[in-house]
């Protein structure tokens, strides 16, 4: 069975040599950046925006360690909320058996985790990991 | 615009009641407020009630099991600020002059609902990658650290203060003192949290009534609390890479309490803040300007923050200590305001408070810092 999560759709990335970009949205009008797309700038109302490519790499802007979750989530795992240069900020795990440190430069990856299928197999996401590893 | 009064308050005590329903616990609040006023339940003429996981007509429910129904129920949901929203709501009604005595209540039973991490709406993005409600605010801890030299110890101060607190107070779900190194040597949640830094799982019930200013005349109480303030706001989609230390949803719905009140940071002399987790109680302290951006925990370590300190907060114990069931939350934590005011708070009692401010807010969805905020300003 297919398990959908948010922001990790077919329009939500783009691959390009070998690299792994998250696709958001640019208003036209004031230039606010969104991800994942939004149709209606929160910023000025306006609804004509433009797909812009983030990534990939950012900065890793705070962190935390998860011990305990809801059953669909396979714990330990780490969440970063990342900066990247387009101006936007967005939730990305961190790969595995790697320590987090703020301000670390990182670049966007799949890797499986943390979220589980039903048949407790883990679902394989957008993940962050540090860059030149 | 009229004036409003609280003249009546009750609540069940603050822990897990998994034998009992939403509709008992309810009712149980309501009656107590009555009692405490002097009314009778045909005297109340319309009601809000504040939830978020009791279904449908919860208000309908709770309020025919105290003898009530026929009247304008409104049942409102706006996350953990459900039952402070209620309360606004009320006012706001009593303030526009289309009632004279009207009930606020909050009501939630979780303990048969929920265990561990509470997470966003489950069709939230952040919640389908794993964002629980600890780790939002983890992540914010962890830029408080980095920012102002914030330490795990002093957040640990802030949970082992309200567990002292919640001692001395016989409605809270959590009855002993737990010390600092306690505190840090609890399980992690979300790291930095420990256990003892998350507010539990609770069920209660609290309720209010509130009256206008020529309904007062009227009764003739002497125990009235004056609502000088009472606003509500939701958090702005945010854009760009905002600083996630500092509560902008916070500041512009005290920005509005302090102006409906004419009265500023300085004039609050005691203060119920929603601290679901230790560093909220910092972020929303430092959001409602009483204290400087950073400094707060590195307060409360000093012993600022307690019985007989500069600036005492959640002497009912707080979330932390007190317990929280959601929609109960906001209106437990005006009571506290009103019994401390009306110098009915006994071992916890702020000597000669004539000023005190509950700050309510809550929920999570992408986008936003947070969902809803409510501050309340009460007076003598």
């Amino acid at each position: 069975m297919e398990l959908k999560v948010g922001g990790q759709g077919p329009d939500d990335y783009e691959m390009d040599r070998e690299r792994l970009y998250l696709v958001g949205s640019q208003c036209s009008a004031c230039q606010a950046v969104f991800y994942p797309q939004q149709q209606v700038c929160a910023r000025c109302g306006s609804r004509e925006a433009e797909k812009i490519r983030l990534g990939p790499q950012g900065t890793l802007y705070t962190w935390s360690r998860v011990h305990q979750s809801t059953p669909e989530f396979q714990t330990p795992y780490v969440l970063t909320y990342v900066d990247f240069p387009q101006n936007v900020r967005v939730l990305v795990p961190l790969v595995d058996e790697v320590s987090p440190v703020v301000g670390m430069e990182v670049e966007l990856v799949w890797a499986p985790g943390p979220r589980l299928m039903e048949d407790g197999t883990l679902v394989n996401l957008i993940h962050v990991r540090p860059v030149n590893r | 615009m009229n004036d409003v009064y609280v003249v009546g308050v009750g609540m069940t005590p603050f822990g897990k009641h998994p034998d009992r329903s939403a509709a008992d616990l309810a009712a149980e609040a309501i009656l107590g407020a009555l009692d405490d006023a002097g009314l009778r339940t045909v005297d109340i003429e319309a009601a809000w009630v504040g939830h978020v996981y009791q279904g449908m007509a919860m208000g309908q429910r709770g309020l025919g099991a105290a003898g009530i129904s026929g009247l304008p129920i409104t049942n409102v949901e706006n996350a953990c600020s459900s039952g402070s929203t209620a309360i606004y709501e009320a006012a706001t009604a009593l303030k526009a002059g289309a009632y004279d005595i009207v009930l606020a209540l909050g009501v939630e039973l979780l303990s048969t609902k929920f265990r561990g991490a509470l997470a966003p709406d489950e069709s939230d993005i952040e919640a389908q990658i794993g964002l629980t409600m600890p780790s939002v605010y983890a992540m914010r801890a962890r830029r408080h650290m980095e920012q102002y030299g914030t330490t795990p110890r002093m957040l640990a101060a802030i949970a082992s203060k309200n567990k002292f607190n919640a001692s001395l107070n016989p409605l809270a779900q959590f009855k002993k003192p737990v010390t600092v190194d306690e505190v840090m040597a609890g399980r992690l949640i979300a790291e930095p949290l420990h256990l003892h830094e998350c507010a539990p799982v609770s069920d209660g019930a609290a309720a209010v009534i509130l009256v206008s200013g020529k309904k007062l005349s009227q009764l003739g109480s002497s125990r009235a609390i004056r609502l000088v303030a009472s606003a509500l706001r939701s958090g702005k989609l945010e854009v760009g890479l905002p600083d996630m230390t500092v509560e902008d949803l916070t500041w512009r719905t005290a920005e509005a309490a302090y102006q409906q009140a004419g009265l500023g940071p300085d004039d609050v002399q005691m203060a119920e803040v929603h601290d679901c987790f230790s560093i909220a109680e910092a972020t929303r302290i430092e959001g409602l300007k009483l204290y400087p951006l950073g400094e707060y925990p590195a307060r409360v370590e000093r012993g600022e923050a307690g019985l007989g300190g500069r600036l005492p907060v959640n002497m009912s114990g707080g979330l932390l200590g007190k317990g929280h069931p959601l929609g109960a939350t906001g209106v437990a934590q005006v009571i506290e305001i009103v019994k401390q005011l009306r110098g009915e708070a006994k071992d916890r009692q702020v000597p000669g408070a004539k000023v005190g401010l509950a700050h309510c807010r809550g929920g999570k969805a992408r986008g936003v810092e947070g969902t809803a905020c409510t501050v309340n300003i009460l007076t003598i």
